[in-house]
């Protein structure tokens, strides 16, 4: 049962994966992103871990919380670029800025800190 | 497995113990239709008839009533998203909700509040789940500057002041935003610079709120990020927040919605 859930947990994130690495930019310098918040074996994370986007870019991000346990919102920042959202459950949230400095910065939860955080990758070009 | 085997006094108390836990789960189960009018006659104005929160005065209150059919409490000893001991639920009908129109019950007699526990739990289907034993509150240490540090240095890496703010006034930058709980209802996180809290004023209360989360709302449980001694030293750095003017004697109810609740159960009781 638990292998089954992981299995399936394993897929999605895989597949959400290869679509975060393969998103294609939309129009010229844009790149929509997708991050899901979920529960994976007792720890919070914004799911796919690692994002990539090119320095100079407009980029989205879609915003969703899927977790079903309380507390019903967890918190999406980059502080290098000034994003910090607060995504409800089941409340998508989409945020946009300009990726003007290249560099590896942390996604994280500002509610809970605990919580795992990601890291948003910007080429240099 | 070991038997025990109890002795002398200690086993008169185990076998008075267990008679008793007999006898009330006799009573409870006899007197079901007296613990669902003990609710009507004090509950249900509020709570609604269903259980549901939308009772007729609830349209009245800022601060709106429970949904009992949804089986999700706030105000455990047990860890997030467990059901509350029945403990847990007599200590809110006895005491209340601070600072909302959930005021103390103590016009009914502790029997009474029993039997209305017992209706609550058939409000909720989740019921039917085990419930877990209560956490263990630890001793809280003695306050030391160094524990308040401590307590002031767990505040700002844990996140609280984004909701709580700097100060613990209940300003952070994500109350300002304005905050919904899970029924999507707005909810202002509390003002830490007053008591009593909607748990009252002992810091055991606190270090419960803290380690096991409230559910339904977006204060998480923080057992799985804080270790103990940390949260004891957090509850008592906020303690250290509260000017004396803004402690508020527990035993007399607050102006606004305390008092409006208040007349609300009693016109309806005595209307009925
Ligand atoms: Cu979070």
């Amino acid at each position: 049962m638990k292998t089954t859930a992981g299995i399936v947990v394993g897929f999605v994130l895989s597949l959400m994966l290869a679509f975060a690495m393969l998103a294609p930019a939309g129009a010229q310098g844009e790149r929509e992103l997708h991050a899901v918040n979920i529960n994976y074996e007792g720890n919070n994370v914004w799911t796919p871990g690692t994002y990539v986007v090119r320095k100079g870019e407009k980029v989205r991000f879609k915003l969703f919380n899927r977790v079903k346990a309380d507390p019903n919102v967890h918190g999406f920042a980059i502080d290098e670029f000034n994003v910090k959202v607060d995504v409800y459950r089941d409340k998508p949230e989409t945020v946009e800025f300009t990726a003007d400095k290249a560099g590896i910065f942390r996604i994280w939860c500002h509610l809970h800190p605990a919580h795992l955080a990601g890291q948003l990758v910007v080429l240099e070009k | 497995m070991r038997t025990v085997r109890p002795r002398g006094r200690c086993r008169r108390a185990v076998l008075g113990g267990l008679a008793a836990l007999l006898a009330v789960s006799a009573h409870a189960g006899a007197q079901t239709p007296e613990g669902r009018h003990v609710y009507e006659r004090h509950c249900a104005v509020c709570h609604g008839p269903k259980g549901d929160g939308n009772g007729e005065a609830a349209a009245r209150l800022t601060t709106k009533p429970a949904d009992l059919t949804a089986g999700r409490y706030k105000f455990r000893s047990t860890p997030s998203g467990a059901l509350p001991t029945d403990e847990d639920l007599l200590r809110t009908v006895t005491r209340g909700v601070r600072g909302t129109a959930m005021v103390p019950q103590t016009h009914l007699s502790q029997a009474e509040r029993q039997l209305v526990v017992g209706y609550l739990k058939r409000l909720s289907p989740r019921f039917a789940e085990p419930v877990p034993p209560a956490v263990e509150v630890p001793p809280a240490p003695a306050i030391t500057p160094d524990l308040l540090a401590r307590g002031a240095r767990v505040y700002r890496a844990s996140g609280c002041p984004e909701c709580h703010g700097d100060g613990g006034k209940g300003d952070g930058p994500s109350a300002r935003k304005g905050m919904k709980d899970a029924r999507d209802l707005p909810i202002v996180p509390a003002d830490l610079t007053r008591q009593p809290l909607k748990r009252g004023s002992a810091p055991e209360e606190t270090w419960k709120s803290i380690a096991l989360g409230l559910d339904g709302t977006p204060m998480p449980s923080y057992a799985d990020a804080l270790d103990p001694a940390d949260i004891w030293a957090l509850v008592l750095f906020l303690e250290s927040l509260v000017p004396q003017e803004r402690r508020h004697p527990e035993d007399r109810l607050l102006p606004g919605e305390e008092v409006l609740g208040d007349q609300i159960e009693r016109q309806h009781r005595e209307g009925r």
